[in-house]
């Protein structure tokens, strides 16, 4: 007993060691409406993921039979078209590539739609021995691959390359690839999924809210890191790298930036701006999530204008922006920085929502 | 002196082997279905096929990187020695290699620490010195090793204190304010498992996470007392089933409960244990065959040492004062478990000699999503990391006196993010010790 006395005393001791008078009340989480979850993820799903995966399904198919008809031809104009609907269809896919979870994580769409830059010595081994549409995380498909193939060197190499048979047949696969797994993350969207993420409320991991906060951000790095920080030479003391930009060599770099950040932006606030009422935006202002004082949702409104902005300032390719409008792309960076830390750690903090994306692929404690 | 007297007595006198034994087939026989579980999860490669660079512990640098085929025949080793330590053959050399090889692959990469595995390593530590393959063992039946029916209470009691300071430390690291009055990290936690059925909708109700911090803390400081206690230790066996089970089904921390509910049972009588090994074909001895200690005076030196250690090393962040679970100090082997929810973004920036910046860094470059996670919330790592990038850039530019800056921002258990180290200070030429880092801001 005296043995338990001490070790009582030893802990309330400790106790009130750790207790200062400074201590801070910390924010509990707020209590999240179910209506508002309903009429959120409803919003999302009917006027945002789906008509994004639509449209881009519908400049895919526009896609393929543009190559069809190249294919027969191989002439000039229909190169042209074929351009045109390439450049139609890498567009509209930034609208639909945010949402990597669920249906387009289980079809791994990322990786056989829009891992850039292109590996070409990994491209020329699947088109000289087939394309594996079951492998992952191999820089050898998708947009990236075409963009190459429709673009590099001009219309006589273009049309050379595209009149070789192992190219065209890897062509075609990467096509009928990429229509297939979208097709079937629309199926799935249409179907159990859509109700599913629809109904599922709350903040548990793995809740529409969550999906959707972790996928907001998984694709925010992207536009930061891989669509302006690894071009512009930020991350890479100052030297430059243009070639690394989405879509070089058909030259829309900056086209498919703003497409992506414009998608960013519809995924913020659940439409078109601020008036939007069932979107992340208006979630954080309906629980007056407060940071420093000023409103959560403001500042990552403020944040994305000044983003904006800068966008705005970059003149065409961003390929050669990056040389050209040095300072320009990085203001550009930094602005996505920025809001990056609203996003990515103020506001799951502020809703109590895990950031799993980068969790510990084994135990914890 | 009665006092002393009667502690050497207690150590000294000679108790039955039966709860060692036991203890030796449970525990060991856990470590090997953890071994080959990690091997078969595909875990292997995604922790040690995609890093380019490892963390360190203070002190253990000189650990090599290993890759995931490297660490495969690790796993392999700590399967087979944990089975033969199981079955008892050629019991204390495996004992060594199952220690050493676990050491191993919780120093390759610091990122992977975790509370229990550190208790592995004790416990693996604490078996090397028993003589637990004097009874029941295929050492014995094959290789002629002398059967013991009883051993010095000390060797058993050893286990039972190691498992009381990680019970009793635990429960005093959660008496802080953030564990007691904001109910913090549970707070956050809790809600996010409200889809478990039945227990999911008292889960997201907030006097449910102060219940939990509550009843944790005191499960924590209590517990070992009511097992200690042969009248309390059949109710709080079952208390520590239920804690374990609940916590389990509540987080993600894989074989910790099975390895406190298992481990537990040392606590109980020879008599419970012989009975329990009964069943599995145990038979005791007619005659007592008493086991010595070889070196005792030695052994009772080195045990002081060790119980000295384990004390101090759970307290030994109050020297650095300020909010241990936010300046990690003092942090690790101490038996903090579930206490912090951080988030963290860490940004790094090379200047040169004359502090004119050069540029960011990538750190996906060289660190995998999770290593960067947990970098950016423990300033150790920070500046391991820093230490790193200095060495890599000035190697691949030819540059000399570069410096490196870190702008890191981290939410604390539902406190908004503030800046965790001095963006002012070049890290590079910061060293690591067991001083109190001067670079890393307070939380206040």
């Amino acid at each position: 007993m005296k043995l338990l006395k001490y070790l009582g005393f030893f802990a309330a001791i400790t106790f009130l060691g750790s207790c200062g008078v400074d201590e801070e009340p910390v924010s509990s989480c707020p209590e999240l409406s179910e209506s508002f979850q309903e009429n959120m993820f409803s919003t999302y799903r009917d006027d945002i993921i789906l008509p994004a995966y639509r449209n881009a399904a519908n400049a895919l198919n526009e896609l393929n039979d543009a190559y069809s008809v190249y294919s027969g031809s191989n002439n000039l104009s229909d190169l042209t078209a074929l351009q045109d609907a390439f450049k139609q269809a890498y567009i509209s896919w930034e609208a639909a590539e945010p949402f990597y979870f669920g249906p387009a994580e289980n079809q791994v769409i990322l990786d056989h739609f829009n891992f850039f830059p292109l590996e070409l010595d990994s491209m020329q081994i699947s088109i000289d021995n087939g394309l594996d549409t079951e492998k992952t995380e191999f820089y050898d498909r998708g947009f990236p691959a075409m963009d190459y193939l429709f673009f590099e060197g001009g219309e006589t190499i273009v049309q050379e390359r595209l009149s070789d048979e192992a190219t065209k047949t890897f062509v075609q696969a990467n096509l009928d690839n990429m229509i297939n797994r979208l097709q079937a993350v629309i199926a799935d969207w249409e179907g159990d999924f859509g109700n599913t993420f629809a109904n599922t409320l709350g903040r548990v991991d793995g809740a529409s809210l969550s999906q959707i906060i972790n996928s907001f951000n998984r694709h925010y790095e992207t536009i930061k890191r891989d669509r302006v920080g690894l071009a512009s030479g930020v991350l890479t003391l100052n030297f430059t790298n243009p070639d690394v930009v989405e879509g070089y060599y058909s030259g829309i770099s900056y086209d498919l930036l703003l497409a992506s950040f414009n998608a960013f932006k519809t995924y913020y606030y659940g439409g078109e701006g601020t008036d939007s009422p069932n979107g992340l935006y208006a979630l954080l202002n309906s629980l007056d999530i407060q940071l420093a004082g000023a409103s959560l949702a403001a500042e990552i409104d403020n944040g994305i204008k000044a983003s904006q902005a800068s966008m705005d300032l970059i003149d065409g390719d961003l390929s050669i922006a990056v040389n050209d409008q040095t300072a320009e792309v990085k203001a550009l960076y930094q602005n996505l920085v920025d809001v990056l830390l609203l996003t990515k750690t103020e506001m799951p903090t502020a809703l109590c929502i895990s950031i799993t994306y980068v969790d510990n692929p084994s135990d914890s404690d | 002196m009665d006092f002393r007297k009667t502690i050497k007595e207690s150590l000294w006198r000679q108790l039955p082997i039966a709860p060692l034994v036991s203890f030796r087939i449970l525990f060991y026989g856990l470590i090997c279905f953890g071994a080959i579980r990690f091997i078969y999860s595909g875990w292997l490669e995604q922790l040690y096929g995609e890093p380019d660079f490892y963390f360190k512990f203070f002190g253990f640098h000189w650990i090599p990187d290993l890759n995931a085929d490297q660490m495969f025949w690790v796993f392999v080793l700590i399967a087979v020695s944990s089975l033969l330590c199981a079955v008892g053959l050629f019991y204390r050399l495996a004992a060594i290699t199952c220690f050493l090889s676990f050491s191993l692959y919780e120093l390759v990469d610091a990122t992977n620490y975790l509370n229990h595995y550190y208790l592995v390593i004790l416990l693996l530590f604490i078996m090397v010195f028993q003589p637990a393959h004097r009874s029941f063992s295929l050492d014995i039946k094959w290789l002629g090793v002398q059967e013991k029916s009883h051993i010095p209470a000390a060797l058993i009691d050893l286990i039972k204190l190691q498992l009381f300071v990680v019970y009793f430390f635990a429960g005093l690291a959660k008496l802080n304010w953030d564990w007691m009055v904001n109910a913090m990290p549970l707070a956050v936690w809790l809600p996010s498992k409200a889809d478990i059925p039945l227990i999911g909708g008292l889960l997201a109700q907030p006097f449910f996470a102060k219940l939990f911090s509550w009843s944790g803390a005191l499960y924590d400081l209590s517990i070992a007392f009511f097992l200690w206690n042969k009248r309390t230790r059949p109710f709080a066996y079952i208390v520590v089933i239920a804690f374990h089970l609940m916590v389990g089904l509540l987080f993600n921390i894989g074989l910790f409960p099975a390895i406190m509910i298992l481990s537990t049972t040392i606590f109980f009588s020879a008599a419970w244990h012989e009975a329990l090994l009964k069943k599995i074909g145990y038979r005791t001895l007619v005659q007592t065959e008493n086991y010595f200690l070889p070196k005792r005076k030695l052994f009772a030196s080195a045990l002081s040492v060790y119980v000295f250690l384990q004390l101090l090393l759970p307290i030994r962040h109050v020297v650095y004062g300020g909010n241990v679970a936010w300046h990690e100090q003092g942090y690790r082997f101490g038996w903090r478990v579930m206490l912090v929810e951080k988030s963290g973004q860490a940004r790094f920036f090379v200047k040169d000699a004359n502090g004119e910046k050069l540029g960011e860094i990538d750190n996906s470059q060289f660190l995998t999503a999770y290593q960067e996670k947990q970098m950016a919330i423990q300033p150790d790592f920070i500046l391991q990391y820093a230490h790193y990038l200095k060495k890599y850039h000035e190697e691949k530019y030819n540059l000399q006196g570069l410096q490196i800056h870190c702008d890191c921002l981290v939410a604390f258990n539902g406190r908004s993010s503030r800046q965790l180290i001095d963006p002012e200070v070049d890290l590079a030429a910061q060293k690591d010790s067991w001083l109190a880092k001067r670079w890393i801001q307070s939380l206040n």
